[in-house]
C-alpha cells in the first residue's frame, strides 16, 4: 500500500514540476517580449518588473529565480494592475471558485447517482430512456449554451411572476449560486449517471448478488449494503478528471454569470496577455488539479480494500 | 393427519409436480416437467444430469430467486419440513431462505460480495433473520469458520474475499448456508470450480457436517463421481425430466435406464480399470423440447417403436410393474415395462 | 410419496419392436447465422441513421453550401445589425436627405398665451412614414407659442410619460420629421403646445408604424442599384435576404455557420486522425518491442495523460502565438495532437500485447502463418473496430474542445469564424438578439449529439457483431 501511495505521489510532484517549467518556457517562447512589447509600460514598472524577475539576467538563471519564488509561494505581481500580487489575486478570488466547484460537484454526485440508480432499476423501460436522453443531450451540449438558455430562462421566469425570483448574474447570494452550479456540474452528472447505470446493471447481474438474495435479505439491504457500494467504487476515480472538468468549465460559467472568480480573471489575464498572472494562475490551477487526482487516488486506494491490502502492483 | 405428522418429522423436503416454464421469444418454454422427489431429514441427494437439462432452474425457481417477469408459470408442491412453499409472498419466501432452506452456488469466486468482509458477509443472515447483534452474529460466524474448517476464524473474519482461495471461499460460503441451521442446503455444482483435492475436503465437509447439524443436502451436479461419494440417494434428470430415481446403491449398482448407463460408463470414476471409456453421442434436446415419446429415444441404442410415441410411466424396477408411483427404485422406460418381450434379455 | 398417476395407455407387443437405429451420422451443427455486415448492423438502429444523416447534412452544408449561399461571412453592415431570422425583407426607395418642408403659418406675438391656458394640439396626422424618415404634421391651436414633439416605444401613460423629447419647434411650423434611428416597429408621437417657459399639460397622441424603406445613398453602398439608377422615389426593392438574421457587426450569420462549421469540423476531424494515427503507431511500437522500452514509453504515455487538459491547451496556444492574419487553427490542431494521443496508444498497446498472448495467433503462427499475415487478420481486425470507436467518440470531444476555447476567447482568432467563436458574439447580445447564440449553439449541439450518437451506435453495432 505504502509504495502504491508513494508512487502517486512522486508523479504528482513530477507532473507539478513539468508545469511549472513548461510555463516558464512557454512564456519565454511568445513571439513578443512580454516587457518590451506593444503594451507601453510606464518605466518605472518595467524596471520593478525586470529586477523582481532578473530578466536581465541570461534564461537559466532567471528559471532558477523563477523557480525558487514558486517554491515559496510567491507568484510575483500583476502584469496590468500595479502592485497587485497574483497571490491576493488568487487568495480573493479562488475561493469563488471553489465554492462554486464544491456545489456543482456535491449537486453532479448526488444526482448523478440517484438518476444512475433510478435508470439501473427502471432499465428498459421509459423513465430509464428518458434519463439517458436529457444525459446524451447534456453530454452534447456546451455548458456556455446552457449557461445562456439558463439565463434567458430565469429572465422569462421573472417575467412571469413579475418579480425577480433569481438573479440572472452576479454573485454574492445562495441564488446566485444555485443555477451557476447547476449548470457547471451538468455535464459530470451526466457522466456519472451514465456510469453508475452501467456499474449497477453490472452489479445487479453479479453472482454475488444471487448469493444475497438466496440469503434472504431484502430488496432494500440488498441495494444498500451490497450493490450501491460496489457500483460506487468505480465513481470514485472519476472525481479527479471531475474536479479538472468543474474547474475548467467555471472559466465559461463564471465569464457568463459573470461571478468574480479566478476562472474568470484568468481568462481575463490571456486576454490581455497579463503574463505574470497567467503564470501564476495556471502554475496554481495546474498543481491543484494535480493534487487532486493525486488525492482522489488515494482516496480510492483507501475505499477498495483490493488496493489498500494488496495493490502494490498497481 | 398422523401420517401428515409423521412426515414432517423425518422430511425436510417434498417436491411432486413440480413444473416451470420461463418466457421466452415465440412463447414460453416448458423448462421443468413433473419433477418429484423426497428428501429425508439429514440425508443427502444427487439431482444429476447434463448442463441445461433444467436442474438449476428447478432449484432457483423453487427457492424464488428466478425474477417474476421471467416466469411464465408454476405448478405442482413444494413442502419444506411440510410447510407449503410455492405460491408465498416474496417476502414469505425470504423470510425462509438462508433460514430454513439456504443454496450454495457454484463460483465461490464470483459468489461473495468484493467489498464486503467475510465476517460481515457471514453474518449478515444471522443479523436478517434470528435478529441477531452485530457483535453476537459475529462471534457465531466465528464459530462456524472454525467449523467449516478455516484456521485462524478471527483474523479471517476481518479478511475480503479476494485474500481466500477458491477452496476456502467454498468453505466460507458452507458457513454462511449454515449459519441459520436450515433444514435444507441446495449446493449447486459446489464443487466444480475446484482441484479434485479440494473437492474431496469439500465433500467431506459436508458429510462431517450434515451428520453434527443433521441438515439435508440437495446436490446438485453433473459428476456421477461426487455423487457416488456423498449421496444416499440419486435422481437422474434428462431434459427437464426425472427419468431414474433410486437409492445410490440401487441406481448405481443396479442401473437401469439407457441415460443412466450412458452417463455412467463415460466417468471414469465409475469405470473399472481397463474398461474403454464410451460417448454418448448426439446432443440434448434444447431447452423446452416437447418430444411426443421419450426424450432421450433419438439417442438410445434401444429405443423402440412406443418410445418415440409416448413417455413411459413410472416403473418399478424390482417388480417392472407401472404402478405411477415412483417408490424405492423407479424409472421411466419402456424397457423394464412388463409388457415389453424383451425384457428377460436385459440384466 | 406419490406421482400423479398417470394414465397407462395399453401397449401391446408390437410396440416394443426395436427400431432401426440410424447409422451413426455425425451430428450437423446448424452453421452459424452469417455475421452481418458491419453497414446492416448499422443501419438497423434508427438512431444511428438519424445521426449519420445530421452529419451527412451539416458535411453538404458546408462543402457545397457556400454554392448555393455566397454572400461573404466577412462582410459587416452597419446598417443591418443584429437582424432577427426572416426569409425576405424588401424595402422602398426614398430620396436622398432632403430637408422637408411642411405649412407654415403666420404668428404673432400678441396672441401667446401662458401653457396653462393652452389646449391639446389638434388635427394630428402622419404624412409620410418610413424607415428612413417619420413626417408628422397638426393644425394651428390658438396661443401656442412652441410645439414640443416627443416619442415613446409604450403607450404613454400621463401628460408626464411621452418619451424622449424629439425637438421643439416655434408656434408658426407646424409639423415635424423625425429620422433618429428609426426602426420597423410601433412609435407613440406626442404634440404638445408650449410657452416659452413650460408646455401644456393637454397633449395629442399619434400611433406610427414606419414601413421599411431604404435611401438611394444606402441602397448603392450595398450594392443594390447601380450608381446613375434612375429610380422612382417610392419604388420597392429586395433587400439583401439573411435566412438566419445578422450578427453585432451586421454579417450574415447562415454564411457564417457555413464558414465556421469548416473549422470547427476542420479541427474535429483532422485533430483525431492525427492523434489516433500517433497514438497507433506509438502503442504498436511499445507493445511490439516490450521489455524496458515498452516500460518507459508507457511512463510518457502516463505522464501526458497526467497533464491538465485545458490549461496545457491554453498553455499550447499561447506559446506557439498568433501572428498578424493567422487564424489560429494550426496551433489548435498541434495543441490537440500533442495531448490527446496517449489514449489510443494504450489501445493499442494492450491489443498488441493481448494479441501475443492469444491461443489462436500461436496457432497461426504454428500453422506458418507470416508476421504480415497475422498482423492483417488477427490484429488489424482486432485494432480496427476499437479504433473506429474512439474515433468516432474524438471527434465530438475535439469540436467541444473547439467550442470551449474559441468561446472563452483563446481558440481561432476574429474574423476567422468557429461556432465557438460565433458563440462568444451572441452572448454579448443574448438578452436582446437571442438568435446570434442559438444559431451556432443548436449546431455546436446538433453536431456533436450526433456524432456521440454515431459512435454509440457503432460501438453497439460492433459489440453485437463480435457477440454474434
Amino acid at each position: 500500500m505504502f509504495n502504491y501511495f508513494f508512487k502517486r505521489i512522486v508523479f504528482g510532484l513530477l507532473t507539478i514540476w513539468f508545469l511549472i517549467t513548461a510555463t516558464f518556457f512557454a512564456m519565454h517562447m511568445i513571439p513578443a517580449d512580454p516587457l518590451g512589447g506593444d503594451k507601453a509600460l510606464p518605466a518605472e514598472i518595467k524596471q520593478n518588473l525586470q529586477q523582481y524577475y532578473g530578466l536581465d539576467k541570461p534564461l537559466p538563471q532567471q528559471y532558477v529565480i523563477y523557480l525558487n519564488k514558486i517554491l515559496h509561494g510567491d507568484f510575483g505581481y500583476s502584469y496590468t494592475q500595479q502592485n497587485r500580487r497574483v497571490n491576493d489575486i488568487i487568495r480573493e478570488h479562488f475561493p469563488v471558485s471553489a465554492l462554486l466547484g464544491v456545489m456543482a460537484l456535491s449537486f453532479a454526485s448526488l444526482g448523478g447517482i440517484l438518476l444512475g440508480a433510478i435508470t439501473a432499476h427502471f432499465r428498459h423501460r421509459w423513465p430509464d430512456a428518458l434519463v439517458m436522453a436529457i444525459v446524451i443531450a447534456s453530454i452534447s451540449v456546451p455548458s456556455f449554451v446552457f449557461a445562456a438558455l439558463a439565463q434567458l430562462a430565469i429572465l422569462g421566469l421573472n417575467d412571469l411572476l413579475e418579480r425577480p425570483l433569481l438573479p440572472v448574474a452576479g454573485w454574492g447570494s445562495f441564488s446566485h449560486i444555485l443555477v451557476p452550479s447547476m449548470i457547471l456540474g451538468l455535464g459530470t452528472l451526466a457522466y456519472i449517471t451514465r456510469m453508475m447505470r452501467a456499474n449497477l446493471i453490472d452489479v445487479m447481474k453479479s453472482d454475488f448478488i444471487r448469493t444475497a438474495h438466496a440469503k434472504g435479505l431484502s430488496q432494500a439491504r440488498i441495494f444498500w449494503r451490497h450493490q450501491l457500494r460496489n457500483a460506487l467504487l468505480p465513481v470514485v476515480t472519476i472525481l479527479g478528471p471531475a474536479v479538472a472538468a468543474v474547474t475548467t468549465g467555471g472559466f465559461v460559467v463564471e465569464q457568463v454569470f459573470a461571478i468574480p472568480g479566478l476562472g474568470r480573471y484568468f481568462v481575463q489575464a490571456v486576454a490581455q496577455l497579463d503574463y505574470t498572472v497567467i503564470m501564476g494562475t495556471t502554475v496554481f490551477y495546474g498543481s491543484f488539479l494535480v493534487l487532486m487526482v493525486v488525492l482522489v487516488d488515494l482516496l480510492y486506494g483507501l475505499i477498495d480494500p483490493r488496493i489498500r491490502l494488496a495493490g502494490t502492483d498497481r | 393427519m398422523i401420517n401428515r405428522a409423521m412426515q414432517t418429522n423425518t422430511v425436510a423436503l417434498s417436491v411432486s409436480d413440480f413444473s416451470v416454464s420461463l418466457r421466452a421469444e415465440g412463447g414460453d418454454v416448458k423448462i421443468v416437467r413433473d419433477v418429484s422427489f423426497t428428501l429425508e431429514k439429514g440425508q443427502t441427494m444427487a439431482l444429476v444430469g447434463e448442463s441445461g437439462c433444467g436442474k438449476t432452474i428447478a432449484m432457483l425457481s423453487l427457492m424464488g430467486l428466478i425474477p417474476d417477469q421471467q416466469i411464465a408459470s408454476v405448478s405442482g408442491e413444494v413442502l419444506l419440513q411440510g410447510a407449503p412453499m410455492l405460491g408465498l409472498t416474496q417476502d414469505e419466501l425470504r423470510s425462509l431462505r438462508g433460514n430454513r432452506i439456504a443454496m450454495i452456488f457454484q463460483e465461490a469466486m464470483t459468489a461473495l460480495n468484493p467489498t464486503m468482509t467475510i465476517g460481515e458477509q457471514v453474518a449478515e443472515p444471522l443479523i436478517v433473520h434470528k435478529k441477531m447483534k452485530r457483535a453476537d452474529a459475529m462471534r457465531r460466524a466465528e464459530v462456524l469458520l472454525s467449523e467449516t474448517g478455516i484456521d485462524e476464524p478471527k483474523r479471517r473474519l476481518r479478511q475480503y474475499p479476494f485474500e481466500f482461495s477458491g477452496g476456502m471461499l467454498q468453505r466460507v460460503l458452507i458457513a454462511m448456508a449454515l449459519a441459520c441451521e436450515p433444514a435444507v442446503i441446495i449446493a449447486d455444482e459446489p464443487t466444480t470450480a475446484l482441484d479434485v483435492t479440494t473437492q474431496q475436503q469439500v465433500l467431506s465437509l459436508f458429510k462431517q457436517l450434515q451428520t453434527q447439524h443433521g441438515t439435508a443436502l440437495l446436490l446438485i451436479t453433473h459428476d456421477l463421481g461426487v455423487v457416488s461419494h456423498v449421496a444416499d440417494q440419486v435422481a437422474v434428470m434428462y431434459a427437464g425430466e426425472i427419468v431414474e430415481y433410486g437409492g445410490i446403491e440401487e441406481v448405481f449398482g443396479n442401473t437401469a435406464h439407457p441415460y443412466t448407463a450412458a452417463l455412467k460408463a463415460s466417468t471414469p470414476a465409475l469405470q473399472q480399470r481397463g474398461q474403454a471409456l464410451t460417448v454418448l453421442e448426439g446432443q440434448p434436446p434444447t431447452a423446452g423440447y416437447v418430444a411426443s415419446g421419450c426424450a432421450f429415444a433419438n439417442r438410445c441404442d434401444r429405443a423402440m417403436r412406443i418410445c418415440t410415441q409416448t413417455q413411459a410411466p413410472w416403473i418399478n424396477r424390482v417388480d417392472g410393474r407401472a404402478n405411477g408411483k415412483a417408490d424405492g427404485h423407479a424409472l421411466r422406460c419402456w424397457q423394464y415395462h412388463d409388457a415389453n418381450p424383451q425384457k428377460e434379455t436385459l440384466t | 410419496m406419490t406421482v400423479r398417476s398417470a394414465s397407462i395407455p395399453a401397449v401391446s407387443a408390437v410396440d416394443f419392436e426395436l427400431l432401426e437405429k440410424p447409422s451413426t451420422e455425425t451430428s450437423t451443427v446448424s452453421a452459424a447465422p452469417p455475421r452481418p455486415t458491419l453497414f446492416r448492423a448499422l443501419i438497423r438502429n434508427p438512431v444511428t441513421v438519424f445521426a449519420a444523416t445530421v452529419v451527412a447534412s451539416v458535411l453538404l452544408m458546408t462543402l457545397l453550401g457556400p454554392l448555393f449561399w455566397s454572400v461573404d461571412p466577412a462582410r459587416q453592415n452597419m446598417a443591418e445589425i443584429s437582424l432577427p431570422p426572416i426569409a425576405k425583407r424588401s424595402a422602398q426607395l426614398v430620396g436622398y436627405n432632403r430637408t422637408w418642408r411642411g405649412e407654415h403659418v403666420p404668428v404673432s406675438d400678441s396672441e401667446f398665451r401662458p401653457a396653462s391656458e393652452l389646449v391639446a394640439v389638434t388635427g394630428l396626422r402622419t404624412v409620410q412614414a418610413n424607415t428612413e424618415g417619420v413626417r408628422i404634421a397638426w393644425q394651428k391651436i390658438a396661443g401656442a407659442r412652441t410645439y414640443h414633439i416627443f416619442r415613446h416605444e409604450l403607450e404613454p401613460s400621463g401628460p408626464f410619460d411621452l418619451g424622449i423629447p424629439l425637438g421643439q419647434v416655434d408656434a408658426g411650423q407646424l409639423y415635424y420629421e423625425d429620422r433618429l434611428g428609426l426602426q420597423q416597429k410601433n412609435y407613440f408621437y406626442s404634440v404638445v403646445a408650449g410657452d416659452e417657459r413650460e408646455i401644456s399639460k393637454n397633449s395629442s397622441m399619434i400611433l406610427v408604424r414606419p414601413h421599411p424603406a431604404i435611401s438611394y445613398w444606402d441602397a448603392q453602398l450595398a450594392g443594390l442599384i447601380d450608381e446613375n439608377h434612375q429610380g422612382i422615389e417610392g419604388e420597392v426593392i429586395e433587400l439583401p435576404a439573411h435566412p438566419l438574421g445578422t450578427d453585432y457587426l451586421g454579417r450574415d450569420i447562415f454564411a457564417r455557420l457555413m464558414q465556421g462549421a469548416r473549422t470547427s469540423l476542420f479541427i474535429g476531424l483532422c485533430a483525431p486522425f492525427l492523434f489516433i494515427g500517433f497514438g497507433c503507431v506509438y502503442g504498436a511500437v511499445s507493445g511490439y518491442l516490450g521489455g524496458w522500452v515498452d516500460h518507459w514509453m508507457m511512463r510518457v504515455v502516463d505522464f501526458v495523460i497526467a497533464l491538465p487538459f485545458l490549461l496545457f491547451m491554453i498553455l499550447f496556444k499561447i506559446m506557439f502565438g498568433i501572428g498578424p492574419g493567422e487564424s489560429g487553427v494550426l496551433p489548435m490542431l498541434i495543441a490537440l495532437v500533442l495531448l490527446s494521443w496517449p489514449d489510443s496508444a494504450r489501445l493499442v498497446r494492450g491489443q498488441v500485447l493481448q494479441l501475443r498472448e492469444q491461443a489462436y495467433v500461436d496457432a497461426a503462427r504454428l500453422l506458418g502463418g507470416s508476421h504480415a499475415y497475422i498482423i492483417r487478420a488477427h490484429l488489424l481486425p482486432n485494432v480496427a473496430s476499437v479504433l473506429l470507436v474512439s474515433f468516432s467518440f474524438a471527434i465530438p470531444a475535439a469540436i467541444f474542445t473547439e467550442a470551449f476555447l474559441s468561446f472563452i476567447g483563446l481558440g481561432v482568432v476574429p474574423p476567422t469564424p468557429s461556432w465557438g467563436s460565433m458563440c462568444n458574439d451572441g452572448i454579448r447580445t443574448l438578452l436582446t438578439h437571442p438568435h446570434e447564440l442559438l444559431f451556432p449553439a443548436t449546431m455546436i449541439s446538433l453536431t456533436v449529439l450526433s456524432f456521440n450518437l454515431l459512435g454509440d451506435g457503432l460501438r453497439d453495432a460492433l459489440d453485437g457483431r463480435t457477440s454474434l
